[in-house]
């Protein structure tokens, strides 16, 4: 079973993330609700409606993980086409495809064919593809996903100027990226659903406080040896991880009990806590790398 | 209309795939071309040797012989044998080997002095019974040497026949006897063009667009079935052309002809519909799709001439491929100024098996790519 008893509520004009690691489960559920895989059980909604006709999943604009473009028209054409897929025809079309490519800086490029386009322009056209039929609900499979910073911040951009006119949601295993955009975010592993909230909630209450990593060598001590030290513990690799509200004040204890257990230092790290923290806290592990 | 936009994406599309458009479209205007050059427009001749065993000059039989079968010609007055005086057999049995030479004539000792006295002169005959000019060439040969024969004796001949050739059939020049079946390779040469462009879309990941979007496989199929009838009649069209320009003539409607080319046309992008289902990239179209391509090249009776072997009465296996037919309802039309009438039954078949081709197309290409997208 590839995705298991998930279920989240999207509300309109919010922006949502969905975050998990690789092959947990993202692109699956975004093709549910699709409607381009069938659950074996369960439904997805929009606005309190089934969606199982294509009528009501036409308001609906899906820029899938891979690029999925016409190799051989240029950006305009294939915008344009697109848009009469969706009945969408004429000046509406023509006018919409200008503003589109201006607001993701491809005007330049308009009548080039896609192939040849850099690959982090071709997955901006990607992005542009899902909203040539001006859909309510936007669905974005990594969006950000092999772009440079600049783009980056240029997608995000495009993703925020959507908040409140449109329903945005959109699938990333970059937590900075999901904290900055999103309103509300769900985070999934191994096809199950961990937690929603907003990101501001999730970090107040899974493992709130501050963080300190430290970098040591040796041989890593359990876990529950550690216990005594802080609120919540983990050890990855060779860091650990001490959470707690006002972490700083535990410091010299830390270090204290470190020492007497013959655990070298190598290095120390204290920040406030992010939704990596907030992962970590939930599996155990960390979701880069 | 989501239609036009359809065709025109299509028509984009084709006239950037340039390459696959241009052999598409040029190869059977080439091929007319070539076949031109090589019989320079003229009839077939059949090269026959003679060797003479025989000294005698008995009223100098010799160059009557000579003279007879030189004279035997096509109704427009050409000359059916092209006759070379052979000192060497050797030498002429290895130009029939080499299938330079279709006959090679032996006129024994005795064979003037029975001319005289009246008794059955006999002669030799070598040949490949494999080449098929060898056959006509002898029966033309023995028409000289009845004549012959029929001046020595003076007696009366055995029987006397006509040959009356039917429709147009004695007055064709050798280019076009071959041409028609060049006019339904260049329909053939479709499968090129019609399984790239639709092999491109799904490498593209159309399907995946349909499938959530307002359009359906109908408009897609549809559209795309349009623009390749185009790329086809536009094939044929410059191939028929060129034909007539170095003296091809059909003795039927050109309406007919269309009708007839519109349909194969459609069976062919049907059948490359089939093959780009069993395909997942425009590489393995080119490597798959020569199976099919010379399927219908060389049993189709296009290029070459076929056995038919009927496996029920009246059913052969080639009749299952659609340019069976329109070879036989080319050639009806072009020889015998046939109607529509009379291909009928050629018709019939042809518009049967393109709906069957097309709707095994439509539910293989639906499940291995519209399902998997
Ligand atoms: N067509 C398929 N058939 C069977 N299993 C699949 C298929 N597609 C994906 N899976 C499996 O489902 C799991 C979840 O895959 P999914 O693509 O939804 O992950 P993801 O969260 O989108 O990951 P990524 O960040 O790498 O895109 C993986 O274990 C994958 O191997
Ligand atoms: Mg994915």
């Amino acid at each position: 079973m590839v995705v298991d008893n998930l279920s989240v509520e999207i509300r309109e004009g919010e922006i949502f993330g969905l975050l998990g690691p690789n092959g947990a489960g993202k692109t699956t559920s975004i093709r549910m609700i699709t409607g381009l895989l069938q659950p074996d059980s369960g439904e997805v909604m929009i606005n309190g409606k089934r969606a199982t006709g294509n009528d009501n999943r036409l308001n609906v604009g899906l820029c899938p993980q891979e690029l999925v473009l016409w190799n051989n028209l240029t950006c305009r054409e294939q915008l344009i086409f697109i848009a009469a897929m969706y009945n969408v025809r004429g000046h509406v079309a023509h006018h919409r495809a200008d503003e589109l490519l201006e607001r993701m800086h491809l005007t330049e490029k308009r009548n080039r064919l896609a192939r040849t386009l850099s690959g982090g322009m071709q997955r901006r056209l990607n992005i542009l593809m899902a909203l040539m039929h001006d859909p309510g609900i936007i669905i974005l499979d990594e969006p950000e996903a092999g772009l440079d910073p600049q783009s980056r911040v240029l997608v995000r951009e495009f993703i925020l100027s959507l908040s409140k006119i449109k329903t945005v949601v959109f699938t990333t295993h970059n937590m900075d990226e999901a904290e900055r955009v999103c309103d509300r975010i769900a985070i999934i592993d191994s096809g199950k659903l961990l937690v929603t909230g907003s990101p501001d909630n999730l970090k107040k209450t899974i493992g709130k406080g501050d963080v300190l990593e430290i970098m040591f060598s040796g041989n890593a001590p359990a876990t529950s040896e550690l216990a005594e030290l802080s609120d919540e513990v983990k050890i990855i690799d060779s860091v650990m991880y001490f959470k707690s509200l006002a972490v700083i004040d535990k410091l010299p204890s830390i270090i204290e009990g470190l020492k007497s257990k013959d655990i070298k230092i190598k290095g120390i790290n204290l920040r406030e806590n992010t939704l990596e923290d907030v992962f970590i806290s939930l599996t155990g592990k960390k979701l880069r790398d | 209309m989501r239609m036009l936009s359809v065709i025109k994406k299509a028509l984009i599309m084709q006239v950037r795939d340039y390459w696959a458009l241009l052999l598409t479209v040029s190869a059977a205007p080439f091929f007319v071309f070539i076949y031109y050059a090589m019989t320079s427009g003229g009839s077939t001749t059949y090269s026959v040797h003679c060797y003479f065993e025989d000294p005698v000059k008995a009223g100098n039989y010799k160059e009557q012989l000579i003279n007879n079968l030189k004279g035997v010609t096509y109704s427009n007055g050409k000359n059916t044998l092209d006759i070379t005086l052979t000192e060497d057999t050797v030498a002429s049995k290895q130009l029939i080997k080499d299938r330079k030479a279709d006959v090679l004539l032996v006129i024994p000792e005795g064979f003037s002095d029975s001319l005289k006295s009246g008794t059955a002169p006999g002669f030799l005959v070598f040949g490949e019974a494999s080449n098929p000019k060898y056959s006509i060439g002898l029966i033309f040969t023995i028409t000289g040497i009845e004549a012959l024969v029929k001046q020595f004796s003076g007696k009366k001949p055995l029987y006397t026949f006509r040959e009356k050739f039917m429709g147009n059939s004695e007055a064709k020049t050798e280019f076009e006897v071959y041409v028609p079946g060049i006019f339904v390779f260049s329909i053939i040469m479709l499968i090129l063009s019609a399984s790239l462009i639709f092999i491109r879309d799904v490498e593209d990941r159309t399907m995946l667009r349909l499938k959530i979007s307002r359009m359906t496989v109908f408009d897609y199929l549809l559209g795309n079935t349009l623009v390749q009838w185009a790329v086809g009649i536009i094939s044929f069209a410059m191939t028929y052309i060129l034909a007539i320009m170095l003296g091809f003539t059909s003795q039927g409607s050109v309406w007919l002809v269309l009708l007839v080319c519109s349909v194969t046309i459609l069976s062919i992008i049907a059948i490359s519909l089939i093959l780009v289902a069993f395909c997942k990239s425009a590489g393995m179209v080119m490597i798959l799709g020569n199976f099919p391509l010379f399927i219908l090249m060389f049993f189709s009776g296009a290029m070459i001439p076929l056995p038919r072997n009927e496996i029920i009465a009246g059913f052969a296996l080639n009749d299952l491929l659609p340019p069976t037919h329109a070879v036989v309802a080319l050639n009806k039309i072009f020889t015998y100024g046939a109607g529509i009438s009379d291909i009928s039954y050629e018709l019939a078949m042809l518009l049967i098996l393109t709906l069957v081709y097309f709707a095994c197309g439509i539910v293989l290409f639906k499940k291995s790519h519209l399902e998997a997208a």
